[in-house]
């Protein structure tokens, strides 16, 4: 790569935001490296986004600090309002629904693992050349592996009548253990991920769907073991896939070391 | 997707929504009528849901209803300040936040917004293209134009962001 192309500014703005692949970021890296000038703006690009997070996130935590509340504005409705019409109306939606996704006290206990999950998808699923540890072509030993490591059977889903091939497995790590991650793609590339891990927590729950930007989430926690399966934020396509790895580990914690 | 996925999943995005549209109105009870109207909003016309990002969509019905707003207000001039205690507890260094606030206040509009939703929200590009209903290039060309007066209003400090004029 000796022959440098000049990267234009849409790139350097794509690259701070993370829209670029991890060549075209390679890329960059190298432009930056020997160009000062667009380091700089590249970093004070950076600082900014740092700085609305910052300032703005803050705002919308809306605290009760009635003291902030100009003496000047007399709309009347505060800051706790404001909050709390807001959680009534997410409160009512989830009781007409049903399923207690927005109910602090119940998401209490998966959200973690969740979080782990979430990161090991976004950290994995973009690598190109090593996703996983372990390829398709060792599955067995991949399977013996990871189940070895957590201590509890580890069945392998089939997702092929999802249209997901496996890409493989890694070993990760969980809430103060290991964890196991499988791989799959989708003949466009989509990749999706199902992380396992042990859960001390003792409590079962239903499935819990989650987005957190362009990610989606599906989780459960069943007999000591969680189970995450992330992929792109389509909520059917994931409840779909999810619903096949659930098949696939229903009751696998209790019952001995399964075939298959 | 069933009506009741659908309400959960709009619900889902209420946090997000709050804090953009209190980023780009820098009024708490402007921002809490913005988001309560989109919900219901959304949740009335489910039928054109057309699949897609939610986030985008749900930003599009919120960042529209900030512009008729806007609309409306332009024969009532003034009502619009920038009001610093609308926000909370200042962090460590005030005047970087101070110089962030007014910086941001003082973009144009359709720059703020993709700035918000770019850099406050991690909404794609293509998503940003998809809300303001223009092309990626525009999207492009107002997030630099709004990073670049960012940069000078951060650099110049808060006293000069006053005089500032573009």
């Amino acid at each position: 790569m000796t022959d440098e192309k000049t990267v234009p500014e849409e790139m350097l703005h794509a690259y701070v935001d993370g829209e670029l692949t991890s060549e075209e970021g390679v890329r960059v890296d190298a432009w930056l490296a020997s160009h000062p000038e667009d380091a700089a703006m590249v970093a004070a690009w950076r600082h900014q986004n740092a700085l609305i997070r910052e300032v703005f996130a803050q705002a919308g935590v809306l605290p009760d600090d009635t003291e902030t509340r100009g003496p000047g504005r007399t709309k009347g409705r505060s800051r706790m309002a404001l909050a709390a019409s807001i959680a009534m109306f997410a409160i009512g939606l989830a009781a007409g629904i049903g399923i207690g996704v927005f109910t602090p006290g119940l998401r209490s206990d998966a959200p973690t693992i969740a979080a782990h999950a979430e990161t090991a998808y976004r950290v994995y699923s973009v690598e190109k050349r090593h996703p996983v540890e372990v390829g398709p072509d060792e599955r067995e030993h991949l399977v013996k592996w990871l189940s070895n490591r957590l201590e509890t059977p580890l069945p392998l889903p089939d997702l092929a009548a999802e249209g997901l091939t496996l890409v493989g497995g890694r070993l990760t790590t969980g809430e103060g253990g290991p964890a196991a991650l499988f791989m799959f793609e989708a003949l466009n590339g989509d990749r999706y991920t199902v992380y396992v891990t042990r859960s001390a927590r003792a409590a079962e729950t239903a499935f819990r769907f989650d987005l957190a930007g362009d990610v989606g989430s599906c989780y459960w926690l069943d007999k000591g073991v969680a189970v995450v399966v992330n992929g792109p934020a389509d909520r059917d396509r994931l409840q779909a896939i999810a619903n096949r790895v659930y098949d696939a580990y229903e009751g696998t914690a209790a019952a001995g070391p399964a075939k298959g | 997707m069933s009506s009741e996925a659908f309400k959960a999943d709009v619900a889902a995005q209420t946090p997000s929504l709050t804090r953009y549209a209190l980023a780009l109105t820098r009024d708490r009870d402007l921002a809490e009528d913005l988001v309560q109207d989109t919900l219901a909003r959304a949740l009335s016309r489910e039928h054109l849901w057309h699949g897609g990002s939610m986030r985008a969509w749900l930003f599009t019905i919120l960042t529209n209803l900030d512009r008729n707003r806007r609309r409306s207000l332009a024969i009532r001039p003034g009502t619009d300040e920038f009001d610093e205690r609308q926000f909370g507890t200042p962090p460590d260094d005030p005047l970087t936040r101070r110089a962030i606030e007014r910086g941001v206040a003082a973009l144009p509009a359709e720059q703020r917004e993709v700035l918000l939703l770019v850099a406050l929200e991690g909404l794609s590009y293509r998503e940003v293209a998809e809300v303001q209903d223009v092309p990626i290039g525009t999207v492009m060309s107002r997030l630099s134009r709004a990073r670049a007066a960012l940069r000078v209003a951060l650099e110049a400090g808060p006293q000069a962001q006053l005089r500032r004029v573009k």
